[in-house]
């Protein structure tokens, strides 16, 4: 027995039979859950890190300037 | 796929599909170009990088919802039915992801769902895709050199994956509530695209205010000139060229138009699956192009960027029609919109003291609206669809058509969202940050990267003596 993550064994098979081809079906929700996560993740970071830049850039440039 | 027919028809159309994406990706390349050569020297980097990283950020997000939208908002919902069902579009769901079209393991899919979009839907999802990249894309342009990236993103977000999908679903889908009730008829989207991301761009541009120093103490605007006049050139021919592969995906190649009445018709169609052929809609880009390059070119006695942008806005103006129009009224359509776009683009910035830095409104809105109404006048009383019982083409239908979009799916949403942002604070970049330039801290950190090269040269050279 060979462990396997998707539902294909053969190539051999009817191709009418077969429907998804990725691994880990089933898990679709589950990847769409991270993958929103990830997302919403990195535009929060975004905005936080490009305004602490631009304060900080703000100051450098007004100290200068004075 | 059983006989075959039907499998060259499929895998004709999947091919077919992929060919206009490849081609539509020249439109963002053609508007990075556009747009950093626009930009001056000291924000070219910051304006590359707002602009490039819209394609993932769209893409992800489309991917996550703006598939959806299309079809589950064709009826309104609630105007004439509830929402679609669309299982294929869900981002869980099998048939967004490889898939050999047989039995469905989601209860909610039919064997036919599983044969037609295992070929088709990552095909029709990336032309839809591009589309909305070029939504993001024209508002990029519009307010460079001091919008914050992350707001910008979201703004897009906004345009790019959910209203002009709901705008494509409303008008520009065979079942879409706009062409049952109104007639809408948008063949190569002059409104579902460009009127509403234009719209949206005057949106923004009322809450983020002009370039420091755009305008004089007496109101009148000073020309900042594009750093590089090569790369605005050569992004605007990447445009036109990518806007072949867009015309293209608007069609579906090959369908049998004629299935009712027993006979078999193979044509292209439109997105309405109404009749049309490739022919037909390069004769008229081609001639809609040259009418807007020739009164660009005039009424600007001769400045390259309106001639440029003239031909943009000549095909975006005809566009709405131009599965139907004769080349001569591509032609006429195209000189009206760019006229009227051009003069219109300056009585605002003075009249307004709004600083559009690509002309996108002019360009993408004006015309876009114009080119929609002028297809309710040319092509008064045609059929807007292949289904009996749908309102006809009518120039009233076109008008409300041109306004929902404009400023109901356009102005509108992007107003209060970038109201918000600008009073969060996070919509414009600090006024010190902008004069000093976009990207000086790059430059400052070139600056001492260049001295420590320099020292390193200069001791090396000096160990060789």
């Amino acid at each position: 027995m060979i462990a396997s993550t998707g539902p294909i064994n053969t190539w051999q098979s009817n191709p009418q039979d077969i429907g998804p081809l990725y691994p880990f079906h089933g898990s679709e929700m589950l990847m769409f859950g991270i993958s929103v996560t990830f997302f919403v993740t990195f535009l929060v970071w975004k905005f936080i890190s490009e305004n602490n830049k631009y304060k900080k850039q703000a100051k450098k440039i007004r100290q200068g300037v004075n | 796929m059983i006989d075959e027919l039907s499998a060259l028809t499929v895998i004709f159309t999947e091919f077919y599909y992929w060919v206009t994406v490849v081609l539509m990706f020249l439109i963002h390349v053609g508007f990075c170009l556009y747009e950093v050569g626009c930009a001056r020297e000291k924000h070219k980097l910051n304006t590359l990088m707002k602009n490039a990283m819209l394609i993932p950020v769209i893409t992800a997000g489309f991917f996550f919802f703006g598939w959806w939208i299309y079809f589950a908002f064709q009826n309104g919902p609630g105007i004439t039915g509830g929402l679609k069902n669309a299982p294929w579009s869900e981002p869980w769901n099998e048939l967004m992801g490889t898939h050999l079209g047989g039995q469905p393991a989601d209860s909610q899919l039919t064997t036919e769902d599983t044969h037609l979009w295992s070929r088709l839907n990552g095909v029709f999802w990336a032309a839809f895709l591009l589309f909305s990249w070029t939504a993001g894309s024209i508002l990029s342009g519009a307010v460079i050199e001091r919008i914050r990236s992350a707001g910008f993103w979201l703004l897009a977000l906004l345009v790019g994956c959910v209203t002009w999908v709901i705008a494509a679903a409303w008008g520009w889908s065979d079942s879409g509530w706009m062409v049952n009730r109104l007639g809408y008829h948008d063949a190569y989207a002059s409104g579902v695209i460009h009127a509403l991301a234009g719209g949206s761009a005057l949106a923004i541009l009322i809450n983020l205010g002009p370039r420091i120093g755009r305008f004089r103490e007496d109101g009148t605007p000073r020309v900042f000139p594009a750093h590089n006049v090569w790369m605005v050139a050569i992004g605007m021919f990447l445009i036109y060229t990518g806007f072949w592969g867009f015309y293209a995906a608007c069609n579906v190649p090959i369908i049998d138009i004629d299935p009712d009445a027993g006979g078999t018709f193979f044509s292209a169609t439109t997105i309405y699956l109404t009749p049309t052929t490739l022919s037909a809609i390069t004769f008229n880009f081609l001639m809609s192009l040259a009418g807007g390059m020739i009164v660009g070119y005039w009424v600007s006695k001769g400045d390259p960027f309106w001639m440029f942008q003239g031909g943009l806005g000549g095909i975006i103006t005809a566009s709405a029609g131009n599965d139907l129009y004769h080349p001569y009224q591509a032609f006429f359509v195209a000189i009206l919109g760019v006229f009227c776009a051009y003069r219109l683009h300056y009585w605002v910035e003075r009249k307004f003291k709004l600083d559009d830095a690509v002309g996108a409104v002019a360009i993408h809105g004006y015309c876009g609206s114009i080119g929609v109404i002028s297809a309710g006048f040319l092509l008064w009383g045609y059929p807007s669809s292949i289904y009996e019982g749908y309102a006809p083409i009518t120039p009233w239908g076109q008008i409300a058509g041109a306004a929902i979009i404009f400023i109901g799916l356009g102005f509108i949403p992007c107003f209060i969202l970038a109201w918000i942002l600008n009073k969060a604070g996070v919509l414009r970049v600090p006024p010190e940050v902008e004069l000093a330039g976009l990207d000086h801290e790059l430059q400052d950190a070139d600056a001492v990267h260049e001295k420590e090269r320099a020292e390193f040269e200069y001791t090396a050279m000096a160990n060789f003596k």
